[in-house]
C-alpha cells in the first residue's frame, strides 16, 4: 500500500519507459538478426584475420549475437593454441607492444565485443 | 494518372481498414476521384466497414479470372460522389493471386482515379507483397505498443526491400490521457524508434465501434476526435501543410467546459 503510494507519488516506473527500453532493445535484435551465410561470412574473415597473430583452433571457433543485460554482444569463443611469429619488418618498440597484447589476449579464451545500443540508430 | 498508396501495418488489429475507409472518404469528399481496394483475400473487412457490403456482386477475383469487368466489380458509395471500392473474394486465397495480376488491376485504377488505397491484410506474406505490388507511397499504422510498433519496423524493412522509398506513418489510437500518465508512447516515443516521416495522430475515439457498427465512416458524421485527424491527415496526402495538434487531457473543469461546447476529450480545436 505505502508502496503502491511512493510509485504514485514518485512515478519512478513509469510503463512507457519501460515499453520503449525493451523495444530499442528489440529491434536491435530485429535489425540484427542476420543470416546463417553472413555469420558464416563474419566467422571466416575474423578467423582469417587473427589466423595473422595467432594459432587457432578453426574448428571450434564459435561467434553468435547474444543479450547481455541491456545491449547486444557479439560473442566469440576462439581458442588460441599458440602465437604466430612476430614479423620481421615491425620495429621493436611496435614489436613488444603487440607482444604485451597479444599475452593479454592469449590468457583470454573468450573476446566480447559489445555492439554499441546506438548501432539501432 | 493518379497516386497508388498502400495502407499497411504488419500486426492485425492496428485499425488499418478503418483508416482505409476514413482517410478514402476524406478524400472524395474533397472531389478527388478515389478507388479503394480491399487485399485482404479470404478476409474482406473493408466492405463491412464501409457498409457497402449488401451491394458487392463482383470482386477483384472476379476481374482476374475474366468473369467480369474491372468498371463493373467497383462498387460506388451512395453517399459521396467519385468513392468506388474493389472488394476482395472472400472464397479464395492470398496464393490465388499473383503481385503482377494486382499491379495490372491498380494500374488501370489509377489512370481514372487521383488515389487508389490499397488495404493490405495483415503479415509479411503474399498478401502483403501483392497489396504493395504497384504501390509507389505506403501509409503504415502502427497503435503506440510494443508488438506493433515492432511489426511496424519490419514491414517497413520490407517495403524499402520493394523498393517502396515514400513511406509515412499513421500513429493509430493514442490515448492522451495514458499518455500523460507515462503508461503509453507518446508520438515522439515512437518517431524515435521507427524514425520515418510522421503524417498523422489518431486519437482513440469510442466512436469508432459505432461507426463501424453502422457501416458508416465516421468522418460522415464528426469533424473532431479521430475523424478530425483522418480528415488532415488526408489534407497532408493532398500536399497541404497541416500541423499535428498536440493532444492533450484537460483538466477537470476544462472537460465540463469542453462537453458543454460539443467537445470530446484530449481535443485541442
Amino acid at each position: 500500500m505505502i508502496q503502491r503510494l511512493i510509485q504514485i507519488l514518485t512515478r519512478a516506473d513509469k510503463s512507457k519507459d519501460i515499453a520503449k527500453s525493451r523495444l530499442k532493445l528489440i529491434l536491435v535484435q530485429d535489425r540484427l538478426s542476420i543470416s546463417e551465410e553472413v555469420m558464416q561470412s563474419l566467422q571466416s574473415e575474423v578467423t582469417k584475420l587473427l589466423s595473422k597473430y595467432f594459432t587457432l583452433k578453426t574448428d571450434e571457433v564459435e561467434m553468435d549475437l547474444e543479450r547481455e543485460g541491456n545491449a547486444l554482444a557479439l560473442v566469440a569463443n576462439i581458442p588460441i593454441l599458440g602465437m604466430k611469429e612476430r614479423k620481421s619488418e615491425l620495429n621493436t618498440t611496435e614489436a613488444q607492444k603487440n607482444e604485451e597484447s597479444n599475452t593479454k589476449k592469449s590468457s583470454e579464451d573468450q573476446e566480447k565485443e559489445v555492439v554499441e545500443e546506438n548501432n539501432s540508430n | 494518372m493518379g497516386r497508388v498508396i498502400v495502407i499497411t501495418s504488419g500486426k492485425g488489429g492496428v485499425g488499418k481498414s478503418t483508416c482505409v475507409a476514413n482517410i478514402g472518404t476524406a478524400l472524395a469528399l474533397s472531389n478527388k476521384k478515389v478507388a479503394v481496394v480491399d487485399a485482404d483475400i479470404g478476409l474482406r473487412n473493408l466492405d463491412v466497414i464501409m457498409g457497402l457490403e449488401s451491394r458487392v456482386v463482383y470482386t477483384s477475383m472476379d476481374v482476374i479470372d475474366g468473369s467480369s469487368t474491372l468498371e463493373r466489380a467497383l462498387v460506388k458509395d451512395r453517399r459521396v460522389e467519385n468513392l468506388k471500392l474493389l472488394a476482395a473474394s472472400q472464397r479464395n486465397n492470398k496464393n490465388d493471386v499473383e503481385p503482377e495480376q494486382m499491379r495490372d488491376m491498380c494500374l488501370k485504377l489509377k489512370e481514372e482515379n487521383d488515389y487508389v488505397l490499397v488495404d493490405s491484410p495483415a503479415g509479411i506474406e503474399q498478401g502483403f507483397r501483392n497489396a504493395a505490388s504497384a504501390a509507389e507511397e505506403a501509409l503504415v499504422v502502427t497503435t503506440p505498443e510494443v508488438s506493433a510498433v515492432r511489426d511496424a519496423d519490419r514491414i517497413i524493412g520490407l517495403l524499402q526491400s520493394e523498393e517502396i522509398h515514400k513511406i509515412d506513418l499513421i500513429i493509430n489510437r493514442l490515448n492522451p490521457t495514458m499518455v500523460a500518465k507515462g503508461d503509453m508512447l507518446d508520438s515522439e516515443d515512437v518517431l524515435d524508434i521507427l524514425s520515418i516521416n510522421l503524417i498523422g495522430v489518431v486519437p482513440e475515439d469510442s466512436n469508432i465501434v459505432g461507426s463501424t457498427n453502422r457501416g458508416q465512416p465516421l468522418i460522415h458524421d464528426s469533424k473532431t476526435g479521430a475523424a478530425g485527424a483522418y480528415r488532415r491527415i488526408s489534407e497532408r496526402i493532398e500536399g497541404k501543410e497541416v500541423p499535428i495538434p498536440e493532444f492533450k487531457v484537460d483538466g477537470t473543469f476544462a472537460r465540463f467546459w469542453g462537453k458543454l461546447l460539443g467537445k470530446r476529450d484530449g481535443e485541442i480545436s
